[in-house]
């Protein structure tokens, strides 16, 4: 499997013998390998530079060294009326304008502290990410607070080149946020770089940081209609009955044993004096299915994977059991969302070294 | 990355702060603008609030460039290219409510904030009053709160943080602008010039009267200019402030005459008294010195009649120093002054020239003749009224002999005419004489209501020589100022004779004292400041060498370095204490280690109940008690605040 990959990719052997790439990247390619080798060369050169928040224990806290900040455009503008003002001022000489001018530049300055306090001392946790069909935008949840409870406003995050959100982190229990990243491609997805960045207080500077994180996105592959040639039940259900215990449907009164659960009890009989009776239920009156990989031939790797995605989607909403057949790997017959959960992401990670 | 916030729409509370904070840093202009300006400024404001009174959606584009075309039209119309102050504002102002009008997003409200800072500044182009200092302060807070406001993500406006956050922001800016403000280069001059014209309606005095023109301005307590002297301090009767030297009359009216000789000094008799002047805005060319002034200061006229003066009229305060002493050595008068001085009007009647003749008597000196007059008023029934009956044809005489009601210009010109007619040289000196000493600030105070005439009669021997006329009529004018504020029409004036007052009167005077020590403080040390003044603070804080870019250069890095020593103590990390339940642990400990208990120094609350309780067997209750309820709340879900304030009276109450 891996030097299937490796064809496909070459540009992760480069990755490898400079030895920035991490398994993570190598799984799936998607942040690394978009590039050209030597674009991404240079910019991991770039990055080495750049001052990168790095967790530890699961958990980035910004310190005040990383943080970047410059004037935004209206911090310019601002700077203009500052200049504007005090020439007034001189030419006037005009005290209490002096005053006034000096007073907002005062402001300024205090922005700048402010601003960068705004992000000074957060901690980022990430929790978990949504599993998305590709193409469709995951969202990454992470814990945001300040372990000495201080309020912070008006935060921005955001992956490279994704949408952002704005948040707060006012109080002291830990607020999740979300953050959006739209996939491409099924696979282990490395959201990359983050960046937190506010204007808070005035909005007349911008300070800004990166975080590398540990968080990871499971991408199903796209799902696509196809026709599935042989989906022939796998096994054929006793359609006369039911072939055992289950928790489908209702098949009748036993006498109580004792081990028996009191959630079956029929305590409606009980009450009309006629015993302790247990409900009974049986199931598995529907068809089972084997979805298999091999069984697509005439297909590429990606447009099986894709077809057994929409096939899972499809099913999943059917009274159907249905197993995954994935090279070695066997997904015994079963339906539920954690099933299905099983199998998209059992397909979304075939290919990668187990 | 991209702002989120600046596209949001404004939410209506962001809208509604930055309109009313708007009209309120324009509202002072309404007092400096044509009333059409701020009539079309409130009608963009109003038009808003009828039409479009939601942030989503603003005036449509047609009607804001139809509004710019009337705002243009009512510029050009307005502009008065000869007052670039005006033309500016009202060019400002208008796009100001153009921007009310046009509001829609947070990037609108960055653009008004930032007009509003301008339109504050601008207001200190027309007055620099400390009331309207502290006013603009205040607004632009409120504008700093707004811009934090618009940097919220919240659709309400947590006003009590913003407000908290702004005055923390600005408050810790004020040492940044204390320092740069005195570290920051004066210049002399202005960078270039443009006429800031005269504002109208300031009250002076001019230079000429006729009966009656000093009593409108004997009614009002403004104040006049201020003075701060040296060292020596004229006595009450002394402090007359000379201001014009009129020679020439026509029987009513009172002018200066022309061609005055220029003088450089009079010789002092007494001692030299040095002073410093803080005059208001006149619009007038005068300055009053105490009479009677030595010399003039560079910058300064002066001539031989004592009047003083500056070359350009005096717009806004003005601050000078002036050097008097209380006598003057005496000079020969010139055939010129012999001339004016014994000028006489038409219409003397028969009366008054028999009167002085009679004055004159058997040859008496012209010292008698003075007294003589002198005593005239003083015995005769002359009432000190500022509103006297009107006088006819012969002022002088209707005065002199009938209706004996009058004022200091009355008493000075009938006087001065007297002189003349009994051949002795005089002339009238109009100025004010008076002034209260503030108690708080040292400096004396004269008001409008301390203006004044007086005569000079030259006398051989001694030379020109102040005779006041009024002072035989009336004494108390002399020694203590009118008190207007209880004088009534038409009756007698009472005087401010400095009694024993009421509780509450001492109050409110005590408070006029403070205000008027502020408002000459801050004129001194804010509006005045300048090139020199810095340069001899500077000299007193022991930092000499800092001058030209060298203090400039000062200035910005320690207003930097400040600002960042400042943010760095709010960085500190404060103990916060205020953890009741951790209070009463620490507060019971103690008690214990008081008792002599020895607790070793990583002993946890259990261990400690154990150890407290072999050592105080008798108090083993308690102890237990204390610290079963401590682990519960501690440790236990919930704290409950009326257990923990049961825990902390146990404690208070546990004694070993």
């Amino acid at each position: 499997m891996r030097i299937r990959f490796y064809d496909r990719w070459p540009c992760l052997e480069i990755h490898q013998a400079v030895g920035l790439a991490s398994n993570r990247t190598l799984g799936t390619g998607q942040s690394g390998c978009r590039l050209t080798p030597g674009k991404g060369f240079m910019r991991q050169r770039l990055i080495q530079f750049l001052r990168v928040v790095r967790p530890e224990g699961g958990e980035s806290t910004i310190g005040g060294r990383k943080i970047y900040i410059l004037p935004t455009r209206y911090g310019l503008v601002f700077g203009v009326l500052l200049i504007t003002l005090l020439v007034a001022s001189i030419n006037y000489a005009n005290n209490p304008a002096f005053i006034l001018t000096f007073l907002l530049t005062g402001v300024f300055i205090q922005a700048i502290f402010h601003t960068w306090r705004n992000l000074l001392d957060l901690h980022l946790h990430w929790q978990q990410a949504d599993p998305v069909f590709a193409g469709e935008t995951t969202f990454f949840h992470f814990q945001l607070h300040d372990p000495k409870g201080r309020a912070h406003y008006t935060i921005q995050l955001g992956f490279n080149e994704q949408d952002t959100v704005v948040a707060p982190c006012v109080d002291e229990h830990r607020k999740v946020v979300k953050i959006p990243f739209l996939s491409r491609q099924r696979g282990r997805l490395n959201p990359g770089r983050l960046t937190l960045e506010t204007r808070f207080p005035l909005g007349l500077l911008r300070a800004w940081c990166y975080l590398e994180t540990e968080a990871e996105a499971i991408i199903w592959p796209r799902p696509m209609e196809g026709q599935l040639e042989q989906t022939e039940p796998a096994d054929e259900g006793n359609r006369e009955g039911d072939r055992g215990v289950g928790t489908d449907d209702f098949t009748g009164y036993r006498g109580y044993r004792p081990g028996d659960s009191l959630a079956q009890v029929s305590w409606k009989a009980l009450a009309g004096e006629k015993g302790l009776l247990v409900k009974q239920f049986g199931g598995d009156r529907v068809s089972q299915l084997w979805l298999d990989f091999d069984a697509l031939s005439d297909h590429g790797t990606e447009q099986r994977l894709s077809i057994l995605a929409h096939t899972v989607q499809t099913l999943s909403s059917q009274p159907v059991h249905y197993g995954l057949r994935l090279g070695d790997l066997e997904i015994a017959p079963g339906d539920g969302d954690s099933h299905r959960l099983q199998c998209l992401e059992a397909l979304a990670l075939y290919g990668e070294s187990s | 990355m991209k702002d989120l916030l600046v596209q949001r729409p404004l939410s209506p509370a962001l809208f509604r702060a930055g309109s009313l904070l708007m009209v309120l840093a324009a509202l002072p202009h309404a007092w400096n603008l044509d009333f059409k300006v701020s009539g079309t400024f409130l009608l963009f404001v109003a038009l808003r609030f009828l039409f479009w009174p939601q942030p989503e959606k603003s005036a449509p584009a047609w009607l804001m460039v139809a509004l710019l075309a009337v705002s243009v039209m009512l510029v050009l119309y307005q502009a008065d290219l000869t007052e670039g102050r005006q033309f500016g504002v009202t060019l400002l102002v208008l796009m100001a409510g153009m921007k009310l009008l046009e509001m829609k997003t947070r990037r609108d409200l960055y653009v008004l904030i930032f007009l509003g800072y301008f339109v504050l500044v601008t207001l200190f182009l027309f007055y620099q009053t400390l009331a309207l200092t502290g006013y603009v302060l205040l607004i632009s807070l409120g504008f700093t709160a707004l811009l934090i406001g618009n940097n919220l993500a919240v659709e309400a406006l947590p006003l009590k943080l913003l407000l908290r956050k702004s005055l923390v922001m600005v408050t810790a800016s004020v040492p940044v602008m204390v320092l740069l403000f005195i570290l920051f280069p004066r210049l002399d001059g202005p960078l270039w010039s443009l006429n800031l014209g005269s504002s109208s309606g300031t009250t002076g005095m001019s230079d000429n009267i006729r009966m009656g023109s000093i009593s409108k301005l004997s009614q009002s307590r403004e104040v006049a200019f201020r003075v701060r002297f040296k060292e020596i301090v004229p006595p009450p009767a002394q402090r007359y402030w000379r201001g014009m030297v009129l020679w020439h009359s026509d029987g009513k009216n009172w002018t200066r005459g022309q061609a005055h000789l220029p003088k450089r000094t009079f010789k002092a008799v007494t001692p030299v008294i040095d002073y410093e002047v803080t005059m208001e805005a006149t619009n007038q060319h005068w300055l009053f010195p105490l009479d009677h002034v030595l010399y003039a200061d560079s910058g300064m006229l002066m001539n031989a009649d004592g009047e003083m003066g500056i070359p350009q009229p005096i717009e806004r305060r003005f601050t000078w120093k002036g050097h008097s002493a209380l006598r003057t050595g005496s000079e020969p008068l010139s055939n010129r002054e012999w001339q004016l001085g014994l000028q006489l009007p038409d219409g003397i009647t028969l009366r008054t020239q028999q009167f002085a003749t009679s004055l004159r008597g058997g040859n008496r000196s012209d010292e008698a003749v003075v007294e003589a007059a002198l005593d005239y008023f003083n015995q005769q029934p002359f009432v000190y009224t500022l509103q006297p009956p009107l006088l006819g044809k012969h002022p002088v005489d209707q005065f002199l002999f009938e209706t004996r009601k009058g004022f200091c210009e009355h008493y000075a010109t009938s006087f001065v005419t007297l002189m003349r007619l009994a051949d002795i040289p005089a002339r009238v000196v109009v100025g004010y004489q008076g002034g209260e000493l503030n108690p708080l600030g040292g400096h004396l105070v004269v008001r409008q209501s301390d203006a004044h005439a007086w005569a000079e009669v030259w006398l051989e021997g001694r030379g020109w020589t102040r005779v006041d006329p009024t002072a035989a009529v009336a004494p108390e004018r002399i020694e203590h100022s009118i008190a207007v504020e209880d004088y009534a029409d038409g009756s007698p004036i009472t005087f401010d004779l400095g009694g024993a007052s009421g509780f509450v009167a001492g109050f409110v005077n005590n408070l006029r004292w403070l205000r008027d020590n502020l408002q000459l403080k801050w004129h001194y040390w804010i509006v005045g400041f300048n090139n020199q003044r810095q340069q001899s603070l500077l000299q007193k804080l022991g930092l000499p060498q800092l001058d030209g870019y060298r203090l400039g250069l000062a200035a910005a890095l320690g207003g930097i370095g400040l600002g960042a020593l400042l943010f760095a103590i709010g960085l500190w990390p404060r103990r916060k204490e205020n953890d009741p339940l951790k209070k009463s642990y620490l507060r019971f400990k103690a008690k214990l280690e008081k008792g002599g208990l020895k607790i070793p120094p990583s002993t946890g609350p259990e261990d400690l109940g154990k150890l407290a309780i072999q050592a105080f067997p008798h108090k083993a209750g308690d102890i237990q008690a204390i610290m079963g309820q401590y682990i519960a709340l501690r440790y236990g879900p919930n704290p409950r605040r009326e257990i923990i304030a049961a825990l902390r009276s146990r404690v208070r109450r546990f004694h070993l």
